[in-house]
């Protein structure tokens, strides 16, 4: 039986079991994750398809990083943390489009006009103040868990929450219409 | 007045969570599996909005850079055409129907290339193989294929008669029959099997030809495959050792592509009087490459403004194609395009959309998205 340079080639090529069963191994444990991902991503981006993009490249630069990641017990705020980058970078980019009013597009979920208020004052926060907001009340997540993600100590999160709220009042208090609509 | 901004938070975090769009397991799991994948497509490119897709640009060694243009979301009331191009997907495939094919339809239906396989089904540019190879167990069925001078896009099954759950193939590779030359190493795809049914992987790959390559008339397609008998898909807790997984031999699908697929030129245009005022500068569409599975529309901004901004954010770009009243709209669905520096100092931008050209349409209508429009004649 001969063997041709392409067979040669394609079984020198030829992925390993070990790392068949890692890339099927991660892929099971982004899989089990899944939803909180999306919640985490949706409560950033609000809008499904971004989110959603969000995960697919949130799961490639895991999947390139995973050797950094000493401790596979911390995967899942490992990747939350990677998949917050994300949303920041993107939030960010948004801002650096400042469309002119007739290009401005038209929000795909009429939000009523507290909503839009609460969104814009997020917005104005200080970005690690923020996350923690998010986290913690759009996200159900509790201080140690937020602590994890954040690689920040407990007590660290804490003060931030606090200042995070204090900041959002501060705000929401130079804003007329909160205490016509409160 | 001191505000409960607890309280606040969490009522609007619980009208967040009502409001929000459920994702299915189905798009939840293409997202990952296209995560995963990814480093192929960077390379191989059907691009999505995160991802930006490399393609080859004028640029001056010291000055590229890559820029992306985005999508911006919705809709621009004062535009007919803008409208009309931004229809989202659901109502742009809603008639869609690929006969035969359509359980291939949702694979590809936020992909660029999603409007082209569209176009070539409707005009019969399509070459049924049918070819089926079933070894250890496995059927590996390549169903259909299309192709251009640049890409060739294939439809194919993967069935496990043992009860076993399916991955994707952890190698594709297609070589000339007549001297065993690699024609491509490698190819996108983009697939999954699903909870539903982890026996049988559906997916579509796609081969990109290099410029100048000779089209290829006869290839062999090569597939290592994979399958375990865990169903993860559906009991996500399960430990899959390396034990569990099993690598079959080489499947080899020998395939002959439609001499008509090589008989379609580009249809290139250097329109001279397509200009468009952005709030940046002043936007040039200096080419435009029609092939029946994409167009490309090659956009220069004037060197002034390009060098007060040496990151411009481009401005979307809608395309109409009209063939007598009836107007087709190409989707830039993957948002990002890539561009470069020119040695002029103008910055140079090439857009992919998906294509109509089998249609022979009339025009083509190019559009931003406050309105602007360009009519560009085709015939």
């Amino acid at each position: 039986m001969t063997v041709s340079k392409a067979d040669t080639e394609l079984h020198t090529l030829s992925v390993d079991a070990d790392y068949a069963c890692e890339e099927e191994r991660f892929y099971q444990t982004v899989l089990s994750h899944r939803n909180q991902l999306y919640q985490i991503a949706y409560s950033y981006l609000r809008n499904k398809e971004d989110a959603l993009e969000a995960i697919q490249e949130a799961t490639f630069r895991a999947w390139k990083k995973r050797k950094t990641l000493k401790n596979p017990a911390a995967f899942k705020p490992w990747i939350i943390r990677i998949l917050i980058y994300i949303c920041i970078d993107e939030q960010r980019r948004r801002k650096r489009i400042s469309p002119i009013p007739e290009q401005m597009p038209e929000p795909s979920v009429q939000l009523d006009h507290r909503r839009m208020q609460m969104l814009s004052m997020l917005e104005k926060i200080k970005p690690k103040y923020r996350h923690i907001l998010l986290l913690r009340y759009y996200n159900d997540m509790t201080v140690p868990e937020i602590a994890r993600i954040l690689d920040k100590p407990e007590g660290t999160i804490k003060t931030w929450q606090h200042q995070a709220l204090k900041q959002l009042r501060k705000h929401m208090d130079k804003q007329e219409d909160w205490y016509n609509e409160t | 007045m001191k505000h409960d901004v607890e309280q606040m938070l969490k009522q609007d975090a619980e009208q967040l969570r009502t409001e929000q769009p459920p994702a299915g397991d189905f798009e939840q799991i293409r997202a990952i599996r296209a995560g995963m994948q990814q480093p192929a497509r960077r390379t191989h490119t059907l691009g999505s909005v995160l991802k930006r897709r490399s393609s080859r640009v004028v640029m001056s060694t010291a000055a590229a850079v890559m820029v992306i243009a985005f999508l911006l979301a919705g809709v621009n009331q004062w535009s007919p055409l803008f409208k009309t191009a931004a229809l989202s997907e659901e109502e742009q495939q809603a008639n869609d129907n690929w006969g035969d094919l359509e359980p291939f339809r949702e694979l590809s239906s936020h992909m660029n290339i999603y409007d082209s396989l569209n176009s070539a089904i409707k005009n019969n540019y399509i070459q049924r193989t049918n070819t089926s190879v079933t070894q250890n167990g496995l059927t590996f069925t390549l169903h259909a294929l299309t192709a251009d001078r640049q890409k060739i896009i294939y439809f194919f099954t993967i069935e496990s008669q043992e009860n076993l759950t399916v991955m994707a193939p952890s190698i594709s590779r297609f070589i000339s029959p007549d001297d065993r030359h690699v024609i491509s190493e490698g190819s996108s795809i983009w697939g999954g099997a699903f909870p539903e049914n982890p026996r049988l992987y559906k997916g579509m790959g796609m081969i990109r030809l290099e410029e100048g390559q000779a089209f290829p008339h006869k290839m062999i397609g090569r597939f290592q495959l994979r399958t375990t008998k865990i169903d993860f898909l559906n009991h996500h807790n399960l430990e899959l050792k390396k034990s569990d997984i099993n690598i079959t031999p080489i499947f080899k699908i020998p395939f002959d592509l439609a001499p008509q697929f090589s008989l379609q030129e580009p249809k290139i245009y250097y329109p001279k009087d397509v200009v468009y005022k952005w709030s940046k500068g002043t936007l040039k569409v200096t080419k435009v490459e029609l092939s029946p599975l994409s167009t490309k529309i090659k956009i220069v901004l004037d060197p002034v403004a390009a060098k007060s901004d040496p990151y411009p954010v481009f401005p979307n770009l809608y395309l109409l194609a009209q063939k007598g009243g009836k107007r087709t709209p190409l989707d830039n669905r993957s948002g990002g395009n890539s561009g470069g520096t020119a040695d002029d100092g103008s910055f140079e931008i090439e857009y992919e959309f998906g294509s109509d050209l089998l249609s022979q349409p009339d025009t083509l209508q190019i559009a931003l998205a406050d309105g602007q429009k360009h009519t560009l004649k085709l015939r």
